[in-house]
């Protein structure tokens, strides 16, 4: 019956012939359902069939389709052929292709009596088919039936099948679990075996053709346009589809037939497909997610992500087909195409882009992007650019717009880039005609064949005369004439997509990152705070905001200890009172006088009850659960305690206070002021508060270093001014034990561990308890982070801070306090006594001195860690003071340099031993 | 009391203390006279078997451009946010592949992520000492960021994990590398409830993992550096309901099982462990001989929906499915085609069990599901 059928239709047959039912019942009657409105285009004509693009031989060597079995190809290809194109008309036709499917079903379901193969039947042994073609594929190869072959075979089979279930899946929300299931079980939707159902009545329809038992997949590339799209036919493809790594190999070359999907090859000219912006290969509706996988780089076939895309393609960036909007939702499309946008690997190469002869380089280019009217949809070409005026077009060709005048891109221009004949110059370049009527229009005179300089405001200057003329633009309908002509007009608004374009290059240039370490208290947190300054990094509100609850929280902190201390003080001159009764010359602080237990230590009984709260929560450890509350209701309290003598005195006494921080003195002294709402921490505050958040968290920021004159004569290096530096600086709280952040840290490019030089007669309690020289402290977490795997690769850039302090201390307490450096040895203050005369000099005065004997344990120390053979970079540093902050970031910057020139050892070896040569010496 | 003496009574405290915790765990052996395993195979049990197309990659997730520390899914439809060290969480639809929202974070080193169980809202925590949440719906600003609709700031070290307390938008729970668990109000941004920390019993080291019970969200279990895990009421913030020894390394994940009554850790040490929250007993331990002397450390582990599987993400690149009731590994994710390339660093397995989705540091995020006539198991 079918065969009969389709010897009566021949091609071009029109579809109207189908619409008697008499005829028979097969199911391309179906075309009698169209009932939309009236055609707006030309009804595409029926090409009768092309032998040589039939897909038969290509089927046939592709290693798709192995069987050895003689099939029924060609026959009901050719038969069927006038068949699909006359149906795509119809699916052209139709508004709502949903109603075409329904229409298909029905019929489809109408006529499964009277066509004899079950459908689930045939579903399966299509599965069974595809089965056995791949092992058969396997054999034919490799010649050995290896099992590990088989297996993978099969599961490329398998999983292809199951993965084309999960499609369908997704648009009815399914569970994954569902569309695992074979196609033949039970839980598949309705909508699935209504597909299913017609798609298997089209397998019936064939096998009555050939054998029964073949595997038809042979003629799906035809039979696929029975259903549009949204209907995907499921088994067709369970037999075709590999993973998605296997195939595509080579995405270019199609082994199905023109105009058909590459990947599952069926389809035609005029199903609607997604492109791949690289290889140009075509997927439809339902196998463009699995080749274009999640699109991380816009469209591009999974194997093409991370090339360069088609240039042809370029205008299409991030305008995807309808198809692609249908197959995904908006939020999808919108990050598929964004990302298309934006992605590294799709930008337009510089180099391609010609301007006056000569192709840009990345910077230039990045100039011409950036600028504030940059040219239209550039693509790469050849171009010419009037630097003067701004004028800009393609080579040989009249401008087509005027952008930014005065970059400095590309070439010279020539007196023919634009290819005018008009024999007039205008900045060195003959113009073409219409521009030539345009000055006409404009009241230029022209006679005798002047040479114009003009200008990008419009005004211009013959050639050889000094005076300005108007702007040509002030001329009535001079802007009209050229819209008339198109000619380039000057613009008047600013390019808006100039911001996004240089967020994104912004995103795509390399970051150094700096990552600052320390132990606790070693002044990390200041020079963050200290570059942010310098580099002009604003702290926004709420970081103001932070640092303000954490500058009047600090302040209640100092106030709590030193109230501590003031116990003790009052404890003590009690008991020296006491004392002193017996034996006269005994106080030292003179405090003897006060009678009946009362010292100049002792508070009022109201400021006594505030003392012992404060005290109380400070024990208790939750200070910040009062606060800011705190600030508002005892601010009096704080007043009222700083005015107090007895405080004063205590105040008087905080060298002793051990627990006491040097910069308390700074905030306490302006306690008042502090301690009110509306305080307001200015930069000074801020660089002196310890610390950043009080979250101890993690503190970064991005900035460039500003060019100062004379540098390059200084360093020699050439630096470029746009580079981007990031410092990283972590609390040293999360310097726990486990580093378990560490392995976040894997692409930074240099360590500065900070280390304040002035720790070597202080002590800390560790995680135990135990008391500890906290410049061993700090040397052991040095040991930790250069030990570190993480770290194995990296540059360390030792700063020593504090270096100001380390002068007054090292006159008051010997450094050989801390037994690591008990041989600091005397041969320095011979020194120091020969250089008498100029106490001056770097070298000699006693903090340099230290300095440079400590840079040199740590150096040793390094080494004597270090397997790698790396070089510590050593660097004095006073936190507080800008130009040393700045000095010690530049030299980082110089370290990073010298670590890109590998060759540079030379430098490296300069730079670094010239600590080393002063201190040995 | 002079601090001589104070130190002397503290040291003779803590030598009591390890003799009492010794004799416990002593007699926790005594009692404990099989574990799973040897149970299940004494009644005969045979372990599950696994084809090596039953459980296959079918989507790869790609798009991000630094490691992947983290992934939640969503509770009822199939997406899943995923952290990464580009510092940025994506939103994916698992069915598509495809990213619903790249998310740009304030701070880049960003540990953990998770989803809202409404679907509206996504949080994250990192070296920031911050969880930041965002509302999926709100609008994008001009650059296209989606804004941070609420910081809960309080953390004083890093947060490592934080998850929903189910069934509701508003409460979260975090872990941070402070040594202590919040609670929070996401509506207020305060904190409900501290657990653990200076001046109570609580971990004493950095908590890395939470997990909240899925059968009574009051009750929840974390596990530390200190090598313990320990369950939590929320009501009682004071102290630990319990603490579990055995680990040997830091409890880098823990996961309560799915009825609610065990949970399963995975450690530096290289072993998952299982325990019962009832009775206190560590019920087996999930350990693989490697031939070289290298442990890979477990980074992330998963029940399946019936709890007889247990996913177990390797520092390696190795994924495992152990059956929990043979202590068996019965398949390797690593060794199939289309694993990963670096290391596993979380999984998650989606709320109805039909898909496993497991993140690396190779940048992709991979989904695999149960493939041929397989029932979820």
């Amino acid at each position: 019956m079918d065969g009969f059928l389709r010897k009566i239709l021949t091609v071009g047959k029109s579809p109207a012939k189908d619409d008697d039912g008499d005829d028979s019942n097969i199911e391309y009657s179906f075309a009698i359902e169209y009932h939309g409105p009236p055609v707006t285009f030309n009804i595409p004509k029926a090409v009768p069939v092309d032998v040589g693009q039939l897909p038969t031989a290509a089927t046939v060597s592709s290693s798709f389709v192995l069987n050895d079995i003689s099939l029924p190809v060609i026959q009901p290809i050719v038969k069927t052929t006038p068949v699909n194109q006359k149906l795509c008309k119809d699916k052209k036709f139709r508004p709502a292709p949903g109603s075409v499917r329904k229409s298909v079903d029905r019929s489809a379901v109408s006529n499964e009596s009277s066509i004899q193969v079950d459908s689930s039947d045939s579903l399966g042994q299509i599965i069974d088919g595809g089965c056995r073609i791949k092992l058969r594929d396997g054999l034919g190869s490799s010649g050995i039936l290896e099992i590990s072959d088989v297996h993978n075979s099969l599961d490329k089979s398998s999983g292809g099948l199951a993965e084309l279930e999960l499609i369908d899946d997704c648009e009815e929300g399914l569970m994954l679990q569902k569309y695992r299931d074979p196609p033949d079980s039970d839980t598949t939707e309705s909508v699935l075996s209504s597909t299913a159902r017609s798609s298997s009545e089209i397998f019936s329809q064939k096998g009555e053709d050939g054998n029964n038992e073949t595997p038809c997949h042979v003629k799906k590339p035809s039979v696929v346009t029975f259903c549009d799209p949204e209907s995907c036919t499921v088994q067709g493809e369970s037999t075709y589809s590999e993973t998605e790594s296997t195939h595509s190999a080579q995405p270019n070359a199609r082994n199905g037939k023109k105009g058909s999907c590459y990947r599952c090859l069926k389809g035609n000219r005029f199903t609607e497909k997604e492109i791949c912006i690289v290889c140009n290969a075509k997927y439809c509706y339902k196998c463009v997610l699995k080749a274009m996988g999640s699109m991380p780089e816009g469209r591009k076939c999974v194997t093409c992500i991370g090339k360069k895309i088609n240039e042809s393609m370029r205008g299409s960036l991030g305008k995807c087909s309808r198809m692609l909007k249908r197959r995904l939702n908006e939020l999808e499309v919108q990050q598929a195409m964004s990302s298309e946008r934006t992605c590294m690997a799709n930008q337009l190469p510089p180099e391609l882009v010609v301007v006056n002869g000569e192709s840009l380089s990345q910077d230039e280019l990045l100039v011409l992007q950036t600028c504030q009217n940059p040219p239209k949809k550039l693509r790469p070409g050849f171009y010419w650019y009037d630097k003067l005026s701004g004028f800009w077009g393609k080579e040989g060709y009249g401008p087509c717009q005027i952008i930014t005048a005065q970059l400095n891109v590309g070439g010279h221009l020539k007196p023919n880039a634009s290819n005018g004949n008009a024999k007039i110059l205008i900045n060195n370049r003959e113009i073409t005609r219409k521009e030539l009527w345009m000055l006409q229009l404009a009241g230029v005179h022209l006679e005798g064949k002047p040479s114009f300089w003009l200008s990008a405001d419009g005004s211009y200057q013959e050639e050889g005369q000094k005076n300005v003329k108007e702007p040509i633009w002030g001329k009535m309908g001079v802007k009209l004439f050229c819209a008339l002509v198109s000619l380039p007009v000057p613009p008047d608004t600013v390019n808006p997509s100039v911001e996004d374009i240089s967020q994104r290059t912004l995103e795509q240039q390399v970051l150094h990152k700096i990552l600052l370490v320390g132990y606790q208290k070693s002044g990390t947190s200041t020079i963050y705070k200290q570059a942010r300054i310098l580099y002009k990094i604003p702290f926004s509100e709420n970081e103001i905001q932070n640092i303000k609850l954490m500058i009047q929280s600090n302040l209640y902190c100092y106030f709590a200890i030193l109230l501590e201390g003031r116990e003790r003080f009052e404890e003590e001159s009690l008991l020296e009172n006491r004392k002193g009764k017996t034996a006269i010359a005994s106080s030292s602080s003179g405090s003897a006088s006060q009678l009946d237990g009362k010292t100049k230590y002792s508070i009022s009984q109201r400021l006594k009850a505030f003392s012992d709260w404060l005290l109380q929560v400070m024990v208790s450890g939750n200070l910040e659960v009062i606060f800011p509350a705190a600030t508002r209701e005892y601010a009096p309290f704080i007043c009222e305690l700083w005015n107090d003598v007895a405080f004063q005195a205590t105040y008087n006494r905080r060298h002793e206070l051990e627990m006491l921080p040097r910069v308390a003195a700074y905030f306490l002294e302006r306690a008042v002021e502090i301690s009110k709402t509306d305080y307001e921490p200015s930069d000074m505050d801020i660089l002196y508060a310890e610390g950043i958040t009080p979250y101890k968290g993690l503190s970064c920021m991005e900035f460039s270093f500003p060019t100062i004159e004379g540098e390059f004569s200084v360093d020699g290096y050439q630096h470029d001014p746009s580079e981007r530096y990031q410092l990283v600086r972590l609390h040293p709280s999360s310097l726990g034990e486990n580093c378990k952040w560490a392995e976040m840290f894997e692409d930074i490019d240099i360590v500065m561990f900070c280390i304040s030089l002035t720790d070597y007669d202080e002590f800390a309690l560790d995680s135990n308890g135990v008391r500890t020289n906290k410049m061993l402290a700090s040397k052991q977490l040095f040991e930790s982070l250069v030990t570190h795997p993480i770290f194995e690769q990296k540059n360390f850039l030792l700063i020593l801070n504090k270096a100001d302090l380390l002068d007054e201390k090292i006159e008051q307490v010997p450094l050989t306090r801390c037994e690591w450096f008990h041989d600091f040895n005397p041969v320095i203050s011979q020194n120091h006594y020969n250089n008498n005369g100029n106490n001056r000099n770097n070298h000699s005065s006693p903090a340099q001195r230290a300095f440079h004997y400590i840079a040199v344990k740590f150096k040793r120390l390094f080494t004597s860690l270090d397997r790698k053979d790396r070089k510590l970079y050593v660097s004095m540093v006073t936190g507080l003071e800008p130009d040393s902050v700045d000095e010690a970031l530049r030299y980082t910057r110089n370290i990073l340099k010298w670590d890109e020139s590998l060759n540079s050892s030379l430098n490296i070896d300069l730079s670094s031993t010239d600590i080393e040569a002063s201190t040995t010496s | 009391m002079s601090a001589a003496e104070l130190k002397e009574r503290h040291a003779a405290a803590t030598v009591t203390v390890d003799n009492l915790r010794e004799r416990l765990r002593q007699r926790r052996h005594q009692l404990l006279d099989t574990d799973v395993a040897g149970y299940a195979r004494s009644q005969g049990r045979s372990p599950v078997t696994f084809g090596p197309t039953d459980l296959v990659c079918c989507r790869t997730l790609q798009g991000h451009t630094g490691k992947v520390y983290s992934l939640d899914w969503t509770p009822e439809r199939n997406r899943v946010v995923s952290a990464s060290q580009d510092g940025r969480l994506i939103v994916w639809n698992a069915l598509t592949s495809q990213k619903t929202h790249a998310i740009k974070l304030p701070c880049a080193w960003v540990m953990t992520c998770a989803f809202s169980p409404m679907g509206q809202s996504v949080a994250c925590g990192g070296l920031d000492s911050m969880c930041s949440i965002f509302n999926l719906n709100s609008p994008t600003d001009r650059d296209g960021n989606l804004p941070v609709s609420k910081t809960l700031s309080g953390h004083k070290g890093y947060v490592s994990c934080c998850q929903y307390v189910p069934d509701e938008d508003i409460h979260i729970i975090t872990s941070s590398g402070d040594q202590t668990c919040v609670l929070w109000d996401i509506t207020t941004g305060l904190r409900t409830s501290v657990f653990g920390g200076e001046f109570q019993s609580g971990h004493t080291a950095d908590v890395l993992s939470v997990s909240i019970n899925g059968s009574s969200s009051r009750m929840f279990v974390s596990g530390s550096c200190d090598a313990t895990a320990r369950l939590w009421d929320t009501r009682v913030a004071s102290r630990a309901v319990r603490t579990f020894h055995g680990h040997e390394g830091d409890v880098n994940t823990v996961k309560f099982f799915p009825d609610g009554n065990r949970f399963g850790t995975g450690s530096d040490d290289g072993t998952c462990r299982l325990f019962d929250i009832r009775t206190g007993h560590q019920l087996q331990v999930y350990y693989q001989q490697h031939c070289d002397n290298e442990v890979p450390h477990v980074t992330s582990i998963a029940f399946s929906i019936s709890g007889r599987l247990l996913f177990a993400g390797y520092s390696n690149g190795d994924c495992y499915v152990w059956d929990t009731l043979l202590g068996k590994v019965v398949l390797n994710l690593g060794s199939l085609q289309n694993s990963h390339e670096g290391r596993v660093s979380c999984l998650g397995l989606s709320a109805d069990g039909s898909a496993l989705c497991t993140g690396s540091w190779d940048t992709n995020l991979k989904i695999w599901a149960f493939g041929g006539h397989r029932k979820v198991i």
